[in-house]
């Protein structure tokens, strides 16, 4: 090894490399450093390093401590911007009217003093970090306007849906109130339809308004305890009479595992399966919409599970559809006509889900039905005491 | 493996006093090369072996920057200054003021760092090594973001002993904490307990 060519192999080396003797005299630059400063051998040889750099009685320094205390010392970019000046072209990129280095002196073993002095262009990787800071706090930027605009928008969907139901409700209460009284069959056909249609406005305004309250982290739980056979039967009878009317069998399995009562919030369960059967009610033509429960004690983690699937023998949905059908606003490819709504409805269930330490699946194959599996938990403490009783 | 380990507390006290001085020197280096105002509180030091709850705290500062550099030739050991990351990002803004602000730690800011923790190795360790009489030999400084490794790979080495100075740096008004630590083989510690006793205690 020492009888191999120092200097050449030096010479070889992307960065600067120069050794300094004792009192600072320059004693070899590598062609790196030959060629940046225009120089040739003969006019470096022997030169004071002072003459070459940039704040010299600092540098001259730091060179007597390194070689005084023999360590090796690290000069960084953004304390020193450069060591030597080295003049960069008018048109480069960076902006530096200097090429900016990183250098490492190094003492050299068994000489009285030498230095080995390393020099790194770093000016690219300035140039590469600010532009990528820059780009950083742009998208912090867009982020925080982004989710701002998110939650004014939603402030402003709940209060116009609030502003909508109440005026909607005086509709319906009245048409309600109109139906009661004499009318010939062409006014009561009349009444119908302002009934169904504020009915489904309604609707439509209560979906928004829970989504908005999603998107704006309002949207709250209120568990109480219920008995769950009685609230999924409420649910079944909206759709007795549709199902009634295309001929559907509409079957309700309940399992012996599902205890009486349950501890969650009643509404957002029946407002799940709700939505759940009526998309199935809806798109299903032949066969039967079925809502079977089971439950399962997760004792370890002291909480109940309860599991529900809405299963139909409708016309299914593509694996394409599949992948989206919980994001906002996605309807499946059903026609329009049929499927009029927000689009909403399973991304809300998904949310009431999650929000009731559950989550919701979907099975589904094209011409062959589908089926919807969501749980909800609960904590075991809460049911176990009426479980005893 | 924290027993069997006693030093004296007036060595321990001298031990801190070369540590202070040396780091007193660190922070007027760094002050000057700032520009701004650099104290370096008087630290504190644990002396603990490996596998002790002391050095088993230090791999618990995560995600932490570590500067180590390597010193030969008398004694033997490494020096490092352990930060965790958001002190370590803290500090390099301070170093280099506001208009480099930013959160992110990146190439630039770390050989920042790696500067500033030569500077303070080098305050701690060189003035050992003067105030001694240890003629001593400083690799190159390196900066290792997963500071953990290192701790893990200087405890694995066999009898290493470590002494722990714990302290602050302050940049104006701002404190960052920090800690110093230096790892030497039970053989070579016991040469600079040696040599500080003969040197600041014999005639006692």
């Amino acid at each position: 090894m020492n009888e191999l060519p120092a200097a050449d192999i030096l010479d070889t080396l992307p960065h600067g490399s120069m050794i300094l003797d004792d009192e600072n005299k320059i004693t070899f630059a590598n062609r790196w450093v030959l060629k940046n400063l225009n120089l040739k051998e003969a006019d470096i040889a022997g030169k004071n390093i002072k003459e070459l750099v940039s704040n010299s009685d600092w540098i001259m320094e730091k060179l007597a401590f390194a070689r005084e205390q023999r360590s090796s010392l690290v000069l960084s970019q953004r304390l020193h911007s450069y060591f030597i000046p080295i003049k960069l072209p008018e048109s480069h990129l960076s902006g530096h009217e200097f090429m900016q280095q990183e250098v490492v002196i190094v003492p050299i073993k068994k000489t009285k003093g030498w230095l080995h002095i390393t020099i790194r262009d770093v000016t690219s990787v300035v140039v590469g970090d600010s532009k990528l800071k820059a780009l950083y706090h742009q998208l912090e930027e867009g982020k925080e306007k982004a989710e701002s605009e998110v939650l004014r928008k939603s402030a402003f969907l709940a209060m116009m849906s609030h502003d909508i139901r109440t005026p909607m409700n005086g509709v319906l209460g009245y048409a309600d109130l109109l139906s009661t009284t004499e009318l010939t069959d062409p006014q009561k056909m009349y009444l119908d339809v302002i009934r169904s249609s504020g009915n489904m406005l309604l609707h439509l305004v209560s979906e928004i308004l829970d989504f908005s309250k999603i998107e704006a982290g309002k949207l709250k739980i209120d568990p109480e305890l219920f008995t769950i056979r009685r609230a999924v039967r409420e649910v079944i009878d909206i759709f007795v009479p549709e199902a009634k009317i295309k001929s559907l069998s509409l079957v309700v399995d309940i399992d012996e595992s599902v205890p009486v009562h349950f501890f969650q919030d009643k509404l957002r369960f029946k407002q799940i399966i709700t939505n759940l059967l009526s998309n199935a009610v809806k798109f299903t033509t032949k066969g039967y919409v079925m809502i079977r429960i089971r439950c399962v004690n997760e004792v370890d983690e002291g909480k109940a599970r309860l599991n529900v699937e809405i299963k139909d023998t409708g016309p299914g949905i593509s694996k394409e559809a599949q992948e989206n059908i919980f994001k906002e606003f996605v309807q499946t490819g059903q026609s329009t006509s049929k499927a009029a709504g927000t689009g909403l409805g399973l991304t809300i269930c998904r949310k009431l889900c999650q929000l009731m330490e559950g989550e919701i699946e979907l099975e589904s194959e094209e011409g062959k039905g589908s089926n919807f599996k969501f749980h909800i938990r609960c904590s075991l403490n809460e049911i176990i005491p009426i479980l005893s009783k | 493996m924290s027993t069997g380990l006693h030093i004296d507390e007036s060595l321990k006290e001298a031990f801190i006093e070369i540590a202070n001085i040396g780091i007193g020197k660190a922070a007027d280096s760094l002050s000057r090369l700032a520009q701004k105002h650099v104290q370096i509180s008087v630290p504190t030091i644990k002396f603990a072996q490996n596998e002790s709850e002391e050095i088993e705290m230090l791999k618990n500062l995560e995600p932490s920057v570590l500067i180590e550099q390597e010193f030969t030739d008398d004694i033997n050991g490494t020096g490092c200054l352990i930060l965790n990351s958001n002190g370590a990002l803290k500090l390099a803004q301070l170093l280099l003021g506001g208009k480099h602000a930013s959160d992110l730690f990146g190439e630039i800011e770390q050989g920042a760092i790696l500067e500033l923790g030569n500077i303070m190795i080098c305050g701690l360790i060189g003035n050992l090594a003067n105030m001694l009489d240890f003629e001593l030999y400083y690799n190159v400084p390196e900066i290792q973001l997963s500071g953990v490794n290192k701790i893990d790979s200087l405890q694995k080495s066999e009898g290493s002993l470590f002494a722990i100075l714990e302290c602050q740096l302050s940049i104006d008004v701002e404190e960052v904490s920090g800690s110093l630590i230096i790892s030497m083989s039970t053989e070579d510690f016991m040469k600079v307990i040696e040599r500080v006793h003969s040197k600041y205690f014999s005639n006692q």
